[in-house]
């Protein structure tokens, strides 16, 4: 199978799925397409809101709003995933304008969510841990080590109690596979 | 200007540099190396986005497992309520897409589709409402039930075929999809199979079947079991139901 013909599989498979949630079956398809794009829409909610309980509320009211609005999906105008995306943008736009979510006391800059003219960085930086998520484990635990956890490659060997040499291996031929996996999702890194 | 170096002949240690990961003294050797070593040169000028994007990463938070259970809980809470709204107070508007999200979005699903089974054969996009909702029940008011979703394709017609409480159809058994048309009657079989499929001990399932049958010419749907070798419905009829717009 051709990677497009994967895609359109799957581009249909999901468009079936908001399809049902239209007619009234909500349980398995809603159950379906939360598995596949949850981890993307909690973690723009947590990027975006600062907040896990906002972040947690935000993905549940953008199923509602999908489920809402599924009579009206278009499959012609993009995939079910950014439709998806987009639901949770302006869902998480209402909740940032609604004054229980701001804080109301002052706060350093550091704790504020980001900026809102940050969202595209915001994505395209999900999409990065995405990528990520693709690679090898081999290579992709010791590219979470060094960034999420901070270790040097010196620390990362004997975390994992390999040979210095080969985690070196590991983070070069891991960044080149990034590399192409960002280019896949058309992240300008190729 | 680019380097003329090849990439993939770098010193490995260019990642743990790019990425700030060496000891201080090995950076300085490194440094060193880097300004005479051309396939390290091309191999941060080709990395350079990666190690920016890596900096960039967000938290690798995971939502708390209960949010699946509350989030469709809170859609059927929803469902069960007044109903959608009208058109007008809903409005999701498609931005015009940048060209990343719609590519992450297609190779997530690629990706997905490759490591998923894949329930269908041969689709194009889904690009139109569904024709018709079909509810089974059993015609000897047996426990199985069954629902049948059908969405109009570029090719015919897909089924999201949902069943529960159907026994295990056997040993060499199967479970068989049919489209019953107006004019079928014993002795005169105007049929159409939509596909076959079978239930472990928990008796549900969910398949996606294909069929060319119109559910609005052929509006009963029949669920049989039968055996490999025979291509006629013979087996008994499970359960059956009529498509509705």
């Amino acid at each position: 199978m051709s990677v497009t013909d994967a895609e359109d599989q799957v581009a249909a498979h999901e468009a079936q799925l908001v399809a049902e949630i239209a007619a009234g079956n909500i349980e398995e398809p809603v159950r379906e397409l939360y598995r596949r794009y949850a981890k993307r829409l909690y973690r723009f909610g947590i990027q975006v809101l600062g907040n896990p309980g906002l972040a947690e509320e935000m993905v549940q009211e953008a199923f509602v709003r999908l489920w809402r609005t599924a009579g009206r999906f278009d499959a012609r105008r993009g995939s079910v995933g950014a439709y998806l995306t987009v639901i949770a943008r302006s869902v998480a736009a209402d909740i940032r304008k609604r004054p229980s979510s701001r804080p109301l006391l002052p706060v350093e800059d550091a704790a504020l969510p980001p900026a809102w003219d940050n969202v595209d960085q915001i994505l395209d930086s999900l999409i990065v841990r995405e990528a990520l998520d693709k690679l090898s484990p081999a290579h992709a635990l010791v590219l979470r080590l060094a960034q999420d956890e901070g270790l040097t490659q010196s620390q990362i060997a004997g975390r994992l109690g390999l040979p210095l040499g080969t985690v070196k291996t590991r983070l070069f031929h891991g960044m080149r596979a990034l590399r192409a996996e960002l280019g896949r999702r058309g992240i300008n890194a190729v | 200007m680019p380097s003329e170096g090849r990439a993939d002949l770098a010193h490995p240690e260019v990642a743990g540099w790019m990425l700030g990961k060496l000891d201080p003294a090995e950076a300085e050797d490194f440094r060193a190396h880097l300004a005479r070593c051309p396939h390290c040169q091309a191999a941060v000028d080709e990395l350079a986005p990666v190690g920016h994007a890596l900096r960039r990463l967000p938290p690798a938070v995971e939502p708390p497992p209960s949010l699946e259970a509350r989030t469709i809980a809170r859609v059927q809470a929803a469902a069960a309520g007044p109903g959608r709204p009208s058109r007008a107070r809903i409005r999701i508007r498609w931005p015009r897409w940048n060209a990343r999200l719609l590519a992450a979005t297609a190779a997530a699903a690629a990706v997905i589709a490759v490591v998923a089974v894949v329930l269908s054969q041969g689709g194009t996009p889904a690009r139109s409402p569904v024709a018709a909702v079909i509810v089974l029940r059993s015609p000897s008011s047996g426990p199985a039930t069954g629902r049948a979703v059908v969405t109009r394709q570029a090719g015919g017609w897909s089924i999201r075929l949902s069943v529960n409480g159907l026994r295990p159809p056997g040993p060499g058994r199967f479970y068989e999809c049919w489209y019953a048309g107006p004019g079928n009657r014993p002795g005169h079989r105007e049929l159409i199979t939509a596909g076959t499929f079978t239930v472990g001990q928990d008796g549900r399932g969910t398949f996606t079947m294909w069929s060319a049958a119109d559910p609005h010419i052929f509006r009963t749907m029949q669920i049989t079991t039968e055996h490999p070798g025979n291509a006629r419905q013979r087996g008994q009829i499970i359960l059956t139901g009529q498509a509705r717009p």
